[in-house]
């Protein structure tokens, strides 16, 4: 049987207890909506012995380290087609054919121009109208190459702007590691540093593909690109974007360096939002303006030396339809008609080689055809063909891109919904446990007035 | 499983903002009426409707083509006609001419119609196209085919010209096409009128037989001018087959179904309305304890 000491003490660690419990639903309510917060319950434990009171631990977050780290995983792929999508569909508009615009539409123009020559191959007016047409083209493949440009120029910056968000990341999430390692057997905040690091590194995982390890001190190792370290301890390491490949291309890479200086290539592609734009842009966006380029070279070249078969209507053999163009790069914004056939229109070479007369069309209908010939591209098919293979590209690449994006969206989702089961905040289950805890509260308050009424009375008694 | 806040409100966040999603996605739809707008909406069909449109594209230059060509042939065909009724004249008049009861003053006077004749013919073989093409030039369209100074300098070569995808047709008229490939209608006439100037009845009956052979040689030409135009015409009901089938076929790759367009924004917006007010509910059940 306890005495009215105990009977005291019980009721008074019974407050605390209530006490204890209100505050953490309390705070529990108000970090609700707070994102990466982990809710908290009361830690109860037994006093020295079991019915004699009960002892209020340090507040435990509600956490699972399994579903956190698949998360990332999830974050990582997510982020990778979300920003690989993103800097897809920028380039999009440039090939989009079917709003009957574009270099499908320019060379269709072109080749009716030439076929309507072909039928009237002296017509003073059709001449000007097929060079009003190969303008068109020229105009067409300059501005399509300045759209993939300006596309890949985008993803870089964006890939830029990532990398700043990552090193940010990483240097928080080393300071978190010092302080955690200093709160570690302290009281202090710690629980509320482990959420914060690890909300920074579930967003940082959304940016890139990381491996977080657990260290016995409370602090986290972070790797990534093929096992770098990004975060060792207390120090980070910081990612930088450069160009890459050869020279004048549109490739970007990214370098690693240490805290101690030292400079580290990657091991694995990336992942998260940082490898799904380089992806986008080495992959796509720059081969893309690089093979725009290609085909520009090879329809110039083509058409010239076409050209250069044929026979004016004095008889002369042609000479260069369009200014000749001496590299592959930056020849879809290179060409131009040649100013002496723009000046007299008479020396487009219409006739074939040996013109059975004044308006022979042979050479016109073998223009009108070119680009549609097979093998007039360096690999062996036609420019229209290798058009037609590039739009595809893109369009199956965004596609792409929108499957994984949909599959990874619900993916996280369902391990986000798995962790909020476990880790969120249920507003109804903590305004139950206020009123639980109140309820506690007043019978361990009713306990001590009747202790400390029954010891007054006693002490009247004995006074 | 433990229902927390988060994933209620998630969940009411994620089913209306799908719901707009979709309904924003329904009304473009609707309002465009296109099933494709960009080739990642179907890369396999974007592609298909690309080569399509190029193809109705060469069909519509195709058919610019045809139109050039045959107001070509049609006056080819025209003049000929024409340059064939002369020889007739001739021929007939020869015939009158070779009548003995008919003097000398009479031939010489039918031979300045001769004459005439052979004006209008040598007028009529050196037709000109508006553009200043000379019809029975062939690829030699620039000069006179059938020169006062005699013989045909005109191309003898054809002209090929796209009349169809694929299809290719000699736009060109060459003098053995029209009024020969040598001067042969012109010295039989003017034969004629030596004939008829010198009175020479032998001459006359040599020059009718003579007219009578050059008509037989040309009026085939007639005829195949006429069925050159006829192909093209033939060519015109094909190539307008042909688009129509593509066109049906672009559209119901590229162009949404109406119906189906408008019924999927009834529903997506029915289904917005849904989702609004089970939101609505859930979140009122939800938080209602703590705000009341």
């Amino acid at each position: 049987m306890a005495t009215l000491q105990e009977i005291f003490s019980i009721s008074s660690a019974g407050i605390n207890a209530g006490r204890n419990t209100a505050s953490i639903a309390a705070f529990n309510i108000v970090n609700a909506q707070t994102p990466g917060f982990a809710r908290r319950v009361s830690n109860l434990q037994t006093g020295a012995t079991i019915g004699m009171g009960v002892i209020a631990g340090p507040a435990q977050a509600i956490r699972n380290t399994i579903l956190a780290r698949t998360l990332m995983g999830g974050q990582s792929r997510l982020g990778f087609h979300d920003a690989q999508l993103s800097a897809l569909q920028v380039a999009e508009p440039a090939l989009n054919d079917l709003d009957n615009s574009g270099i499908n539409k320019a060379l269709t123009d072109l080749r009716s121009a030439l076929d309507i020559l072909s039928a009237t191959p002296a017509g003073t007016a059709e001449r000007q109208g097929l060079i009003g047409a190969a303008k068109s083209l020229a105009l067409t493949f300059a501005t399509t190459s300045r759209q993939l440009t300006d596309a890949a120029r985008a993803a870089t910056d964006e890939a830029r702007d990532v990398v700043g968000d990552i090193n940010e990341a990483a240097k928080n999430v080393a300071t978190l590691n010092a302080r955690i390692r200093t709160n570690v057997s302290g009281e202090g905040d710690l629980v509320g540093l482990i959420d914060q690091r690890d909300q920074i590194l579930t967003e940082m995982s959304n940016n890139l593909d990381i491996q977080v390890v657990s260290q016995k001190d409370g602090s986290v190792l972070v790797f990534a690109a093929g096992g770098r370290p990004l975060v060792t301890g207390t120090g980070a390491s910081s990612f930088e974007v450069g160009p890459a490949g050869t020279p004048g291309s549109f490739e970007i890479g990214v370098t690693l360096t240490k805290p101690g200086g030292a400079k580290l290539d990657p091991l694995a592609p990336l992942g998260g939002r940082l490898g799904g734009l380089i992806e986008a842009n080495n992959g796509v966006l720059g081969s893309q303006a690089a093979r725009l380029d290609e085909i520009a070279f090879s329809f110039v070249s083509g058409f010239n030396t076409q050209h250069q078969s044929g026979t004016t209507p004095n008889g002369q053999p042609g000479g260069t339809f369009f200014e000749p163009i001496s590299t592959v790069a930056g020849a879809a914004r290179s060409i131009v008609v040649s100013a002496a056939i723009v000046a007299d229109p008479s020396l487009i070479a219409g006739a074939g080689a040996t013109p059975s007369g004044s308006t022979d069309n042979a050479n016109f209908l073998a223009l009108a055809d070119l680009p549609n010939q097979v093998g007039v591209m360096a690999d062996g098919s036609s420019i229209v063909g290798a058009y037609d293979a590039m739009v595809f590209n893109l369009a199956i690449n965004i596609n792409n891109s929108e499957t994984g994006s949909a599959i990874e969206t619900a993916s996280v989702l369902q391990i986000q919904t798995l962790i909020d089961s476990e880790s969120a905040v249920n507003t109804a289950d903590e305004e139950a446990k206020l009123v639980q805890a109140r309820a506690a509260f007043d019978a361990a308050s009713t306990v001590t007035t009747t202790v400390t009424n029954m010891l007054d009375t006693l002490l009247s008694m004995v006074g | 499983m433990r229902v927390s806040d988060s994933m209620m409100f998630g969940s009411v966040q994620r089913s209306t903002s799908g719901a707009q999603a979709r309904l924003f996605e329904t009304a473009a739809r609707a309002s465009s009426q296109r099933a494709i707008d960009k080739p990642s909406d179907n890369p396999t069909a974007a592609a298909r409707a690309v080569r399509i449109e190029r193809v109705l594209a060469e069909l519509d230059s195709a058919a610019r083509t045809r139109n050039t060509v045959r107001t070509d042939l049609t006056v080819a065909e025209s003049g000929l006609r024409s340059g064939i009724e002369v020889l007739e004249n001739a021929l007939e008049l020869s015939i009158q001419m070779g009548n003995d009861s008919l003097s000398p003053t009479d031939r010489r006077a039918a031979a300045i119609a001769v004459d005439e004749h052979i004006k209008t013919l040598r007028g009529l073989a050196n037709t000109r196209m508006e553009d200043g093409r000379y019809i029975y030039g062939g690829t030699r369209d620039g000069s006179e085919p059938y020169p006062a100074a005699g013989g045909y300098i005109g191309g003898q070569s054809s002209r090929m010209v796209n009349i169809a995808p694929g299809a290719t047709f000699d736009s060109a008229v060459v003098g053995s096409q029209g009024f020969g490939d040598t001067d042969l209608s012109f010295k039989v006439l003017e034969d004629f009128a030596t004939a008829l100037r010198n009175n020479d009845l032998a001459g006359i009956q040599t020059a009718q037989e003579a007219i009578g052979r050059q008509l037989d040689a040309t009026i085939p030409n007639l005829t195949g001018l006429g069925t050159r135009i006829q192909a093209l015409d033939s060519m015109d009901t094909l190539a307008a087959n042909n688009k129509l089938a593509l066109e049906i076929q672009r559209g119901s790759i590229v162009d949404g179904d109406f119906a189906k367009l408008i019924s999927d924004f009834n529903a997506a917006s029915t289904a917005m309305q849904a989702a609004t007010s089970v939101g609505k509910q859930m979140l009122a059940f939800a938080f209602g304890s703590l705000s009341g």
